[in-house]
């Protein structure tokens, strides 16, 4: 058994709380608290990663992750870097405590109107997709044009979408549903048109009917096909949601960058992008969850 | 009146741009509660016409009855088994029983149909296994649940496309009496298709033996059923028989041979 405490990870996190201590900053530090938390979460998660599974990957990712860390603090500890692009880490991870109001505003804000629009999508486009993908001859007439409505970038008709549409949000639904329905539903069609003929066989001699046939044969047969789409549909969506609310948007996390860093506040403006990061791996870790839940007969 | 006529039944396809034939002037009748088997190499027609009896392949002339009204399509008074594990994977062996009990179109409250396969999961032995997925069972275990739901249907005719192709020879035998066993208590009528000269000796009252797109010859079997494979041994009929069904096989095997050879 290989030791869990005594390895380079948890020397780098001490070497990390040395330098915290002992190497006085030479910039004006709003607090360290937040930072040292963040130092300690991120060590309490990797002792429990590493105490479950003693993989390497655990103690490869913890070293690059505090050798990151310990980088951008030595650096600004020593005011090696411009003070106002690369803020000192304490500064950063203080953002959390000090607009955290605002952080949660712009994270419900954007989770709110993104969980909307993909929802909206998904329903388009799994059921268009559904009826699409079983009627050849519908999808011959439809396809040829969603190939060439599909490629058109949905963040080009962003400014566009925002000029004419009332409302900033009725803006952003469009523009996320626009990106996010395409994909969706010509992978739905593609699943549909290509599901194993074996299951429709033994449906069709079962006498089925055409509703029997599309929701409880074909859907659920495509259910693992969508599912493993889901995380790439977010990403997508948030793209989206972020460029439009870069644009012209009075909340959400692209509006909390922006808003920064139209001041020049890179100090927020990193929070704001490490905020960012935190809720898409939240997602993609809830997708996860519904994947495993949903899909226990594989 | 039979259960089952098939009169003057031709089937072509199209390849490469071409009409070909795979079965023609086919005549046979199938009686109420009677086994038949349909015996013959592959690419003979025999699957063919077991898919014109499921409705999913229309025939290209002549006409299929069955009680005296021609077929248009599937039915709910045909039950089928596949050769590949036909159960639906998203379901647990009960549901998937259930979900055949459904669309056999009877009148119950979903207890009732939980109750009906149960009943016919205990039939085939696995009614310990009805919360399982079909990934879960075994390649023989999917075919006994795909059995049970096929009898669960209450279908008066079972179709049966060499069911048994894909399990493992120790369990085959098995699956063969539990076969012959149920559709003889269940009074059905059967049709099955198969390549195993024993598996049709088993299980028949008729054996049709298949030449590519004919029928060569039927034998009536007088042995009574359902048959143990040790008793049939004993028979001194079986021999015989066995031994005339093997010269009609692999007579015809050999000239197709030869054909593809001199093509």
């Amino acid at each position: 058994m290989k030791p869990l405490i005594f390895n380079r990870v948890n020397l780098l996190f001490l070497a990390l709380l040395a330098v915290v201590c002992f190497l006085p900053s030479r910039r004006e530090i709003d607090g360290a608290v937040p930072y040292l938390v963040v130092l300690g979460l991120s060590e309490l998660l990797f002792l429990v990663q590493y105490g479950r599974s003693r993989k390497k990957s655990a103690l490869d990712v913890g070293t690059i992750a505090f050798l990151i860390l310990g980088f951008w603090d030595v650096m600004s500890r020593l005011n090696l870097t411009n003070p106002v692009l690369v803020p000192p880490p304490e500064n950063v991870f203080f953002v959390f405590v000090d607009q955290r109001v605002l952080m949660l505003q712009s994270v419900a804000s954007s989770l709110r109107l993104m969980l909307i629009s993909v929802g909206i999508a998904l329903v388009l486009g799994v059921g268009l997709g559904l009826f699409v993908g079983w009627l050849p001859r519908l999808r011959g007439a439809v396809m040829p044009i969603a190939h060439v409505i599909s490629p058109i970038p949905a963040l080009v008709t962003t400014p566009y979408i925002v000029a004419i549409m009332p409302t900033f949000q009725a803006a952003s639904v469009f523009v996320i549903c626009f990106s996010v329905f395409f994909p969706t539903f010509q992978s739905m069609v593609q699943r549909v048109a290509s599901i194993d003929r074996r299951i429709i066989q033994s449906a069709e001699v079962m006498n089925v009917s055409t509703p029997t046939m599309l929701f409880k044969i074909i859907l659920p047969s495509c259910l693992p096909g969508i599912l493993s789409g889901l995380t790439g549909t977010m990403r997508v969506a948030l793209l989206c949601l972020s460029g439009a609310e870069l644009l012209g948007a009075k909340s959400g996390l692209g509006y909390f960058v922006k808003k920064f860093s139209d001041y020049a506040n890179y100090t927020q403006v990193i929070a704001g992008i490490i905020l960012m990061g935190i809720v898409v791996t939240v997602l993609t870790m809830l997708i996860e969850l519904l994947q495993r839940r949903a899909i226990r007969w594989l | 009146m039979s259960k089952i006529e098939i009169e003057n039944l031709s089937f072509c396809y199209e390849a490469n741009g071409r009409r070909a034939a795979a079965l023609e002037d086919i005549d046979l009748r199938v009686e109420a509660g009677e086994f038949l088997c349909l015996l013959g190499p592959s690419g003979c027609g025999k699957s063919t016409l077991l898919s014109i009896l499921n409705g999913l392949n229309r025939a290209s002339g002549g006409e299929v009855r069955i009680d005296g009204r021609p077929i248009t399509g599937p039915g709910r008074d045909r039950a089928v088994v596949f050769q590949h594990y036909s159960l639906f994977p998203w379901l647990t062996a009960e549901k998937n029983v259930m979900f055949g009990i459904e669309q056999s179109g009877r009148k119950c409250s979903r207890a009732e149909r939980r109750q009906i396969a149960d009943d016919f999961l205990e039939q085939v032995g696995l009614l310990e296994a009805r919360e399982k997925y079909p990934a879960e069972l075994s390649g023989g275990m999917q075919q006994r649940v795909a059995i049970a739901r096929a009898l669960a249907m209450d279908a008066d005719i079972l179709l049966m496309d060499e069911p048994f192709g894909a399990v493992d020879p120790k369990l085959r035998l098995e699956l063969q009496e539990l076969v012959g066993r149920l559709s003889m208590e269940h009074g059905k009528t059967v049709v099955f298709v198969t390549h195993d000269i024993d598996e049709a000796i088993l299980l028949a009252d008729r054996i049709v033996v298949m030449e590519p797109k004919h029928i060569r010859a039927i034998e009536t079997l007088c042995l009574p059923r359902p048959r143990s494979r040790d008793a049939l041994a004993a028979q001194p009929e079986y021999a015989k028989l066995r031994q005339r069904l093997m010269s009609l096989f692999y007579e015809q095997v050999a000239s197709h041979i030869g054909e593809e050879v001199v093509l």
